[in-house]
């Protein structure tokens, strides 16, 4: 019911104003300006990027089961998605009993994946070292992170079993702050020496869950140890370490960095594309993304005063956040970048909501 | 270069690989590569046939390209390469990203083992990194792929010749577990070596058994399979053409018998693969329910018992399977059920990798379009044959026949009216042709469930000119009873349920205890 919850908790936040593939590319974390937009729209950045492996099929799949079972209505010919008065209930009731409250996707999307695989493969890495054991396959096919843990090893081989014992500590006090399912269920994907945890498959089948809550369930929990860790980095000193050299790392996506760094060097947008051989559409893209991450970001550059002026007025006489609505209410010359760069720019400014 | 007489290859094997001796084979085939000799290895699986390269590419200098079909295998190979702490190993593949690859091209002189898929190596930049740095041997693992009466036909394996030469010739090395007679001939054929020296191994398993069982259908079949693994504790893996029916059984077996049982196959998450398949290399399961993706580069030596539950596609597949059996050389049985109609599914499996011939003139349109707007293909195949909606087998088939009618030049389409229609008879043709041969091969898995001989030798014949008489029992139609086979039982496990604090410690403080 984990990933049930929470597509009814999106549904409630994007009300009927978006199609049911809004939530699905919340979900796999598309990047798409459209959806960056949507997470920050309606507040759903916490839902970012949780599973990005969910399959459509599967995601259909359930979205007609919650609509049999009640919980939303699902309008097939406007594929738009409607919450019942017993979907209501159920948010109302039974959501805490579930770890909705865990993820913060947007925050941690990549950090946690990067914990999971630094500390899965350190774990068995070390379990088998301080068994003297120096052959096997490690379970994590991450080339960063198994540099990374060769590094650790390297700075601590002289004191493995110390390390372990540090480390033991570390997870249990976080995994004490868990209920006992989801404690075991996380210790139960976990390798060591001469054994190989659960796969998804196998926790789904001992733990009577769907595939799809045993991947959100492991997300969540990392997202909620990754905070924890964040919170209180003197009680975690090694699994801050863990995350400390990812979560400066920037947000971007790594062609909308490419793009950055030659802003930076005050390179224009064609000029841009020309040195990267990309469509100037492209790098507006890479610059709307930009706008929402980079507070100073001069959008004044792209959109005169003027245009602003225009544009901020469309949007407060537009009923809803379409785009198209508001490029109808623009002048002429107002272009869909303008507007999209314009609107990523209020957002980082603070504005929960372009709605005034 | 250090001369060949200078190494003691017995002291080396032990140097980098901690082995005290050679296996069969391995070391005839070593002292011909590194005296400058082409060979054609056929060594039987598990037989230790990768050290075949691996050495020599310690020894030589220079770099040793090792092209093969499967990405995943190359992975498998060089993971374990790792695990013994060999260093200088890379598989170079097409799910690398730009960054990765440009990395590893930068400091391509700092490897000594190159894995590399066929697609790849076409490239010319690959192609002028490599000859910069040397290439001393060129390895063709999986070498039946060149031939189209091998079991798996690559068409990116013909053009292997060429790029040989465009290396500037280096020894060239190919290895094949499963090559026939004809096979063997067009490998030295297609790549224009036919001074190779030949070392041709028998690939035949005295200490399997072979068992064809006659089933009336699904129900039968998985009766079979629930009472065999309650009367065998034995570690098992049991074959399926279809990812849907292997995860099913999988299950059934769960719930019918307290043995440990996981499925295995192609469309599941990198890292659940790695789990499950070391779970079994570790004992932590009993069974494995799996399509043919898993065995590759498995080096299990116990596994005691194998069951085909559908047919395979050709005789060499098969004997590869089988051959996972009793590595350790001890009393294996192999088991293939088979009812009426399991003939449908490897049917529609062929023709589901052929593209039809719609799609081909739909390509042909799509293609004539691009050209016209004076478009190119894709460098990343993978977005070309999502653009055309077809299969990758049947991108891969159409790609090929396109080059080489010329109407493909690399990412170029080039357009001639003549040659359009010539090319387009002649690739209906060829599927034709392809479709042909694979229900040949078909027909041959099927007259040998039908026959009525002695199994064994019949599923040797082509390959070999005589096979050695079973250690054990031989097959069905040589009297094989159940009752005679009494293999080493495991022992069962305690299940314990531990808490996750106890399972915890145990994971992290074992060693400190």
């Amino acid at each position: 019911m984990l990933l049930k919850g929470i597509i009814l908790v999106c549904c409630d936040r994007l009300s009927d104003e978006r199609t049911d593939s809004a939530i699905y590319h919340i979900l796999t974390g598309k990047r798409s300006v459209q959806t960056v937009q949507d997470i920050h729209l309606y507040q759903l950045t916490t839902y970012y990027n949780i599973h990005k492996k969910l399959d459509r099929e599967v995601y259909n799949r359930i979205l007609n089961e919650l609509n049999e079972e009640g919980f939303l209505i699902r309008d097939q010919a406007y594929s738009t998605l409607q919450l019942t008065t017993k979907g209501k209930m159920w948010l109302h009731d039974k959501k805490d009993q579930y770890p909705i409250h865990y993820f913060n996707g947007l925050k941690f999307k990549d950090t946690a994946d990067m914990f999971l695989d630094r500390l899965t493969l350190v774990i068995q890495t070390f379990s088998n070292v301080g068994m003297k054991r120096f052959s096997f396959i490690p379970v994590v096919d991450n080339h960063l992170a198994e540099s990374w843990v060769k590094e650790q090893y390297n700075l601590n081989k002289a004191r493995i079993p110390s390390y372990l014992r540090d480390l033991h500590s570390e997870l249990f006090h976080l995994l004490l702050e868990l209920k006992e399912k989801e404690a075991t269920i996380f210790v139960d994907r976990l390798s060591g020496h001469q054994y190989y945890g659960m796969s998804w498959e196998q926790l789904a089948n001992s733990y009577d869950m769907i595939m799809e809550d045993v991947q959100l369930l492991l997300t969540g929990i990392s997202h909620q140890m990754c905070s924890k860790i964040m919170d209180k980095e003197v009680t975690f000193p090694l699994l801050y370490n863990m995350i400390m050299e990812g979560s400066k790392k920037r947000l971007l996506t790594d062609s909308a960095f490419k793009t950055f760094q030659l802003l930076e060097k005050q390179y224009s947008i064609e000029n841009i594309a020309l040195v990267r051989n990309l469509r100037v559409n492209t790098i507006q893209d890479h610059l709307v993304e930009i706008a929402l991450y980079q507070e100073d970001f001069p959008i004044q550059n792209y959109v005169p005063a003027a245009t602003q002026k225009d544009i901020l007025m469309a949007i407060q006489k537009a009923t809803s956040n379409k785009l198209k609505e508001i490029k109808a209410l623009t002048e002429k010359e107002t272009t869909y970048f303008q507007i999209r760069l314009f609107m990523a720019g209020y957002e980082q400014a603070g504005e929960k909501n372009v709605h005034i | 270069m250090k001369k060949m007489s200078t190494f003691n290859l017995e002291k080396e094997l032990n140097i980098h690989f901690g082995y005290q001796s050679f296996r069969l084979g391995q070391k005839e085939i070593i002292e011909d590569v590194m005296t400058g000799n082409d060979v054609m290895g056929v060594l039987p699986t598990g037989s230790g046939k990768s050290i075949c390269y691996q050495l020599p590419a310690m020894l030589l200098e220079g770099i040793t390209v090792v092209v093969s079909p499967l990405i995943s295998l190359m992975m498998d190979q060089v993971k374990q390469l790792k695990a013994i702490n060999i260093k200088g190993v890379i598989a170079v593949n097409s799910f690398m990203d730009i960054m990765e690859r440009r990395t590893i091209w930068n400091e391509i002189h700092r490897y000594k083992l190159i894995y590399i898929s066929p697609e790849l190596l076409q490239r010319p930049e690959v192609q002028r990194k490599l000859k910069q740095v040397g290439v001393r041997l060129f390895v063709v693992d999986e070498a039946h792929c060149i031939s189209q009466w091998g079991h798996e036909f690559r068409p990116d394996y013909l053009k292997l010749r060429k790029i040989i030469s465009n290396l500037d010739d280096p020894v060239v090395l190919a290895l094949s577990a499963t090559a026939t007679t004809g096979v063997q001939q067009d490998i030295l054929g297609y790549l224009d070596k036919p001074n190779m020296k030949k070392h041709i191994y028998p690939i035949d398993k005295p200490n399997i058994a072979f068992n064809v069982e006659h089933m009336s259908g699904d129900k039968e079949k998985q009766d079979k399979i629930v009472s065999l693994l309650k009367s065998y504790y034995v570690p098992t893996i049991i074959y399926f053409s279809s990812r849907l029916d292997a995860e099913n059984i999988s299950a059934l077996l769960s719930m019918k018998t307290d043995r440990r049982v996981a499925f295995y196959h192609g469309g599941m998450e990198p890292q659940d693969r790695i789990i499950i398949q070391q779970q079994f290399m570790n004992g932590q399961l009993d069974a494995i329910c799996c399509t043919s993706a898993f065995g590759m580069g498995i080096n299990k030596k116990d596994v005691r018992l194998i069951v085909h539950y559908h047919l395979t596609p050709q005789l060499e597949a098969y004997i590869q399977e089988v051959g996972r059996a009793g590595r350790d050389n001890k009393s294996s049985v192999s088991l293939l059920l088979f009812s009426e109609g399991d003939v449908y599914l490897p049917k529609n499996i062929m023709k589901s990798e052929l593209p039809t011939n719609n799609e081909i003139a739909l390509i042909f349109r799509q293609l004539k379009a691009m050209h016209d707007e004076g478009k190119t293909l894709s460098i990343k195949d993978q977005e070309n044959f999502l653009m055309f909606q077809i299969s990758e087998p049947k991108w891969r088939f159409l790609r090929y026949q396109l080059e080489k009618h010329d109407i493909l030049r690399a990412n170029n389409i080039k357009f001639d009216q003549e040659i359009w229609k010539a090319a387009y008879l002649a690739i209906r043709n060829k599927c034709e042709e392809r479709l042909n041969i694979k229900e040949k091969q078909l027909q041959s898995v099927i007259n040998w469930i039908y026959y009525t001989g002695c199994l064994r030798k019949k599923l040797y014949q082509d390959f070999q000119h005589s096979s050695t008489s079973a250690m054990d029992q031989c097959c069905s139609n040589c009297g094989f009873s159940w009752e005679n086979w009494q293999p080493e039982q495991l022992q069962q496990e305690q299940g314990k349920v531990y808490s996750w604090e106890e399972k915890l410690k145990k994971l992290l403080l074992v060693n400190i205890e």
